[in-house]
């Protein structure tokens, strides 16, 4: 069958990892019609608002975790480079450092943290698992170590009430064209990570190490800089996240993004992102951080108990990864055939 | 009259709506070594999996040892105590040879493991076989041969009366070859039966009392004694040899120049010490490994596993890392299962290797440029395929197109026959002569010779030592092995 002749939705639907985007999406639609039917309020604009402001954290995370995925590993220092990213900021702002070299700062040590990680998985060959547990625990010890084993102050008190709102705005409560700022910066991250990732030679670099990692070191591909890579990107949308979390609470706090590489993990496998490697496009990361945001924001709507929620979204990320599997060994076309 | 060990009857087994085995009929007797040639590999691992599990059978009957095991009527799913050896270990790495072979039975009933009395148990079996293994010894650090060897006796303790030895031949090098031929024959007089597994007739007709010709999931003719290498056995090489026969004439005309491309000097790997070898611009150089650790070793060293502990590798007198260089094309062996990128595109695939030389291919007009030119060569249909879907033959294409695009000097390829029938054989054969024909050097890495002899320009054997020998093609004909197409160099 010649390709040119194909219609885009063919071609589209042709894209892998794009029925598992797709089927997230209409799972997406459904939840939020059926928190909906229930509660009136989930449709108002307000919400919405919130939603797509309290998304975005999850988005930038997903895509984080997503790249990670991709090439078959695993990054657990997420959480701590968000609370890294978040007091070392915090904590220049207060000392009075102009907002712009403390945040550069604190992509610094980000970055860092994503080399080392690259280095050990792609050069020294560590389970991934291992690796970033280490680099979990340095980046939360870093955390705390920042100010002494303490929440920052407001960052106001160091760059003055102006500065202080401006950062604020910037990265959390401004608004642009009526929706959040945040929404706004997530989503440019969004377009440019998944330019990145679906239209580059180091995005193809990234499918391959997932899919085959000798066939790749025999092609030519540079493994140790494509796995490296990869962990930069997630360290950058750490960083991110670290600064909305400073611009919401206005301060530095060490716990900031504790369990937030889970909740990574969470909105790429919901969007169809194999935790083997290989497959899966960031579309479906923006589907599965809509799908575990709209969860979270529907079931406290309805009035259900954090533990109800906890249970109701694992499950969900149980079944999409056993959907994952499933789908990769052929059970059901055997099934069917049998 | 001799007894029956294994009896595969009428036996139809359809798999994902493809018939697989169709009115298949096997006998093996008692004491037999019966051999195996697939003309092509359709059916051949589906016959390999109803051997050890049964699995539920369309039509026919299966039987072992007396039993009927599994028939289309009442299908029983459990295993059968056949053994299987092949280029996949079955034993436990990180234990030992006596563990391997004595605590990991069924039936093994203590508790309380003494290693002492396995030690001796294991002494009487391998002085029967005349092979020195270390009874304590880990399986991870065996060498391969050793490794079929304790595959081979953990079936014979078990009491598998029927062991099959698929394409062992890529394993293990023709001194050991011969060793386990020994070792065959020994148990075969006292009772055991094997299968033997391989796409080559000199093997075969060394080691076989009959053999079966498998094609298209039938067995379409079996032979014993001189038949074998009668006309019948023969006819389905004959397009083979004949392609040889011609391209060796074309290789005896053309005249090249003794051109240096690729040099290794002093290269000391973990057991490769000081190795030294040239390769020439548009010849095909094999080289036979004839000890497995320095193979090993040389893979790892070509797959950027292990980066060489002294010495250097040149292209045109340029120090290049491996397998960074560009320069450089590294064929893994099984290459439609090693070298296939299965979750991407055919396009992507395709496209793998070029990046090396142009970063920007994946814009459009570049893939269009690659698909216009190769679409008529490789099937306009196999751009719209899922890669897994592609036949054998696509992927081969598929991945030795990759190779051409990436325009490399030298070309190694690891073992290219290995897994491959005789249809595929001939096809990867034609592949390698397509990269000589552009200009490139294609250097064979093997155990052993088999089918490499047929485009070799120049044959290097090396052990551990480095190199044992170097012949050029003229002095094919000399060699006092057995292998393919060695005649064809005799009779020049």
């Amino acid at each position: 069958m010649n390709n040119k002749k194909q219609s885009p939705i063919r071609r589209l639907l042709a894209v892998k990892g794009m029925g598992a985007a797709l089927t997230a999406f209409v799972g997406l639609i459904i939840i939020y019609i059926a928190f909906g039917l229930i509660n009136q309020a989930v449709f108002s604009s307000n919400n919405i608002l919130n939603l797509l402001r309290s998304m975005s954290k999850y988005l930038l995370i997903g895509i984080a975790q997503s790249y990670v995925l991709i090439t078959g590993n695993i990054d657990l220092s997420i959480g701590s480079m968000v609370a890294m990213s978040a007091m070392i900021s915090a904590t220049l702002m207060t000392l009075g450092v102009n907002p712009l070299l403390a945040v550069m700062i604190a992509l610094l040590c980000c970055l860092v943290i994503g080399i080392i990680n690259g280095i050990l998985v792609g050069q020294f060959k560590l389970p991934p698992f291992i690796a970033t547990l280490g680099t979990m625990f340095v980046g939360r010890g870093i955390a705390y170590m920042v100010n002494n084993n303490r929440n920052t102050d407001a960052i106001a008190t160091g760059i003055g009430k102006e500065a202080g709102d401006k950062f604020q705005n910037f990265f959390y409560y401004g608004t642009t064209a009526g929706v959040y700022n945040t929404f706004w910066i997530a989503i440019i991250m969004f377009v440019i990570f998944f330019f990145l990732l679906s239209k580059t030679r180091t995005g193809r670099h990234i499918y391959a190490i997932g899919s085959n990692i000798d066939a790749a070191k025999l092609s030519g591909v540079n493994v140790v800089a494509t796995t490296t890579k990869a962990y930069l990107v997630s360290a950058v949308c750490s960083w991110v996240v670290g600064l909305i979390l400073c611009a919401q609470a206005g301060m530095g706090n060490m716990e900031a993004g504790n369990m937030y590489e889970m909740y990574g993990v969470a909105a790429g496998v919901i969007g169809g992102v194999s935790p083997l490697g290989g497959t899966g496009i960031l579309l479906g990361t923006l589907a599965g951080s809509a799908v575990w945001q709209t969860l979270e924001n529907g079931l406290n709507m309805i009035g259900a108990q954090v533990g109800i929620q906890r249970l109701v979204i694992g499950i969900i990320v149980v079944v999409a990864v056993l959907l994952d599997v499933v789908l990769r060994s052929g059970q059901f076309t055997k099934k069917k055939k049998g | 009259m001799r007894q029956e060990v294994f009896r595969m009857e009428r036996v139809t087994y359809i798999e994902k709506g493809i018939k697989r085995l169709e009115d298949f009929n096997l006998q093996i007797y008692q004491g037999e070594i019966m051999g195996l040639i697939p003309i092509n590999a359709h059916g051949l691992q589906e016959l390999l999996l109803l051997m050890q599990t049964n699995m539920p059978l369309y039509d026919g009957h299966i039987y072992y040892c007396g039993e009927r095991i599994n028939s289309w009527k009442n299908p029983r799913r459990c295993a059968n105590r056949i053994g299987i050896i092949d280029a996949n270990s079955r034993l436990v790495e990180h234990m030992t040879v006596t563990d391997n072979i004595f605590v990991l039975r069924q039936g093994f009933r203590q508790e309380v493991i003494q290693n002492k009395l396995l030690r001796k148990q294991l002494e009487p079996f391998m002085s029967d076989i005349e092979v020195d293994i270390v009874a304590d010894a880990y399986v991870d650090r065996l060498s391969a041969f050793e490794r079929v060897v304790v595959e081979l006796l953990r079936a014979v303790v078990a009491g598998y009366r029927l062991i099959v030895l698929n394409e062992i031949s890529t394993v293990i090098n023709g001194e050991e070859l011969a060793k386990l031929y020994e070792i065959i024959h020994h148990y075969g007089r006292r009772g055991f039966s094997f299968l033997y597994v391989s796409p080559h007739l000199e093997e075969i007709m060394e080691v076989c009392d009959r053999v079966a010709l498998l094609s298209n999931g039938r067995i379409q003719k079996v032979a014993q004694g001189e038949e074998m290498k009668a006309e019948i056995v023969e006819g389905y090489t004959l397009e083979f040899d004949r392609m040889v026969r011609y391209h060796m004439e074309n290789r005896n005309q053309a005249v090249w120049q003794k051109k240096e491309i690729l040099s290794f000097s002093h290269v000391t790997g973990e057991v490769l010490q000081d190795f030294n070898m040239k390769v020439y611009e548009g010849e095909c150089l094999v080289i036979q490994n004839l000890d497995n650790q320095v193979f090993q070793d040389i893979l790892q060293v070509l797959y950027g596993d292990r980066k060489v502990k002294k010495g250097n590798c040149f292209i045109s007198g340029k120090r290049v890392q491996l397998p960074a260089s560009k320069e450089i094309a590294v064929i893994a062996a099984e290459p439609t299962k090693t070298m296939i990128f299965g979750e991407l595109s055919y396009m992507d695939n395709l496209c793998m290797g070029l990046s090396r030389r142009v970063p920007g291919v994946w814009k459009r007009n570049m893939r269009e440029s690659v698909r216009k030119e190769y679409g008529p060569v490789l099937g306009e249909e196999v751009f719209g395929m899922p890669v897994e879907r592609l036949s054998e033959k696509q992927k081969y294409q598929m991945v030795y197109t990759r190779v051409l695009l990436q325009k490399p000097r030298v070309v190694v390829c690891v073992q290219p026959f290995k897994g491959a029938d005789l249809a595929h054989r001939v096809f990867v054969w034609k592949m390698m002569e397509m990269l000589l024909d552009k200009g490139m050097s294609v250097v064979i890495l093997t155990i052993n010779l088999a089918d490499s002899m047929s485009l070799a320009d120049r044959l290097i054997r090396i052990g551990k030592d480095g190199i044992i020998q170097e012949i050029n093609r003229e002095d094919f004909g000399s060699l006092s092995i057995t292998a393919p197409w060695l005649s064809l160099y005799r009779t020049e």
